[in-house]
């Protein structure tokens, strides 16, 4: 299964959402973000050496103790270099190698998540309960519909104690899970770690085991 | 199509909120209609209808066994119910259609523009420069402190190197999150 997780709006958390996802889905996590790599790297082939066919995208995959990423570059001259056109293929590779993959794609409603969810069978799509991003987000639902990344669920995240939960389910017609605002989140992301990792009883990660839970049912 | 739908009417406008359901498998693409004689008021972005939005109603896809929600206004009251939902027989989209050259030249191309690229081997330091140029080399005067630092370095002076070696990392930190 290959899973976009986007959103039309940059800060919302949607980096932190697909690292945890992919590490509850044991899946391989791959940034499509051309000009701005969000995930946490050190030297090695990257998504830009993919698109640019300087490596395979199985090759690139780095496995990891407690995750699997391919991670993107970080120089636009790698950006401009590239075929965006082969991200498909890549894609494709990588999950008949590995099995399920989670792609973190870029913020924006256009021509940055197109690929990405082109390639997706599910999207899973991450906003805040301030109204730009939710604004931001219905437009990107309707380009995941549009390029058939099913919906699979949509996450309300750095939610307080009182998530409008209701009212986001009644503005995209489809189930929400909420995710907590916790330091212990933005300490592991900040470590290129799952949250689990960090606090595997927290309330947080239960949320994200459920999350995980609801992406994997669709499957079937 | 599976309709339910709510209205409330508030100083001679009705509020519409509907959620029109597709109880079959695959996809379809619908035209949700607003009932009765009153101008409608569509859900607008900065200013313009949102997306999909005319003056009589709203045309979007509906995914296989999926909900579409539909918000919108009407000035006077409507109709009971106060949308009809029509299934619009789309063809035009095809496999083709969604290939990735097409998704490119339709959305655009997620690559930098040729703008954003530093010009290669058209960095030149200059030392009349009082800022730093394009390539982010460093101002005059914070050159000849590195030069003052170099020549301690040739002296063997330990603590000097180890302030370079401090101010070199943090020139790279820099440096990336620049090229970025």
């Amino acid at each position: 299964m290959i899973v976009a997780v986007a959103g039309g709006k940059g800060g919302v958390g949607k980096s932190t959402v697909a690292l945890n996802l992919a590490a509850c889905l044991d899946a391989v996590l791959v940034d499509t973000d051309l000009t701005m790599a969000d995930l946490p790297t050190t030297h090695g082939p990257d998504l830009h050496d993919v698109l640019a066919g300087r490596v395979g995208p199985v090759e690139a995959v780095r496995d990891g103790d407690v995750l699997d990423i391919l991670p993107c570059g970080r120089t636009l001259q790698g950006a401009k270099n590239t075929d965006p056109t082969v991200l498909p293929e890549a894609v494709r590779a990588i999950a008949g190698a590995y099995g399920d993959v989670v792609l973190d794609t870029p913020s924006g409603m256009e021509a940055d998540a197109g690929l990405p969810l082109l390639v997706a069978e599910a999207s899973v799509l991450v906003t805040t309960s301030d109204r730009p991003a939710i604004v931001d987000t219905v437009r990107t639902r309707e380009l995941a519909r549009e390029l058939d990344a099913d919906l699979a669920q949509i996450v309300l995240n750095q939610a307080g104690s009182n998530p409008p939960t209701k009212r986001v389910r009644r503005t995209f017609g489809a189930p929400v899970t909420s995710i907590d605002r916790s330091s212990r989140l933005a300490t592991a992301q900040a470590e290129g770690l799952p949250v689990a990792c960090v606090a595997p009883n927290a309330p947080v990660t239960d949320q994200f085991e459920h999350l995980a839970t609801v992406v994997q049912s669709i499957k079937s | 199509m599976d309709v339910e739908y709510e209205t409330d009417e508030r100083s001679g406008i009705t509020l519409v909120e509907a959620v029109i359901g597709n109880p079959n498998a695959s996809e379809q693409t619908v035209r949700v209609t607003a009932t009765g004689s009153g101008v409608v008021l569509p859900p607008r972005v900065e200013g313009y209808p949102a997306p999909g939005w005319d003056e009589t109603g709203y045309e979007a896809e509906i995914g296989g066994r999926e909900q579409l929600p539909v918000g919108f206004a009407v000035e006077g009251t409507v109709s009971d119910p106060p949308v009809t939902v029509e299934v619009i027989d789309d063809s035009t989209t095809t496999e083709e259609g969604r290939s990735a050259t097409s998704v490119l030249q339709r959305l655009g191309d997620p690559r930098p523009a040729e703008s954003a690229r530093r010009p290669a081997g058209r960095c030149r330091p200059d030392p009349s420069s009082r800022g730093t140029d394009a390539c982010g080399s460093v101002p005059p005067v914070i050159a000849a402190w590195f030069d003052r630092v170099a020549t301690q370095l040739d002296a063997g002076d330990a603590a000097a190197a180890a302030r370079v070696a401090a101010v070199a990392e943090r020139a790279a930190a820099l440096r990336d999150r620049t090229e970025r």
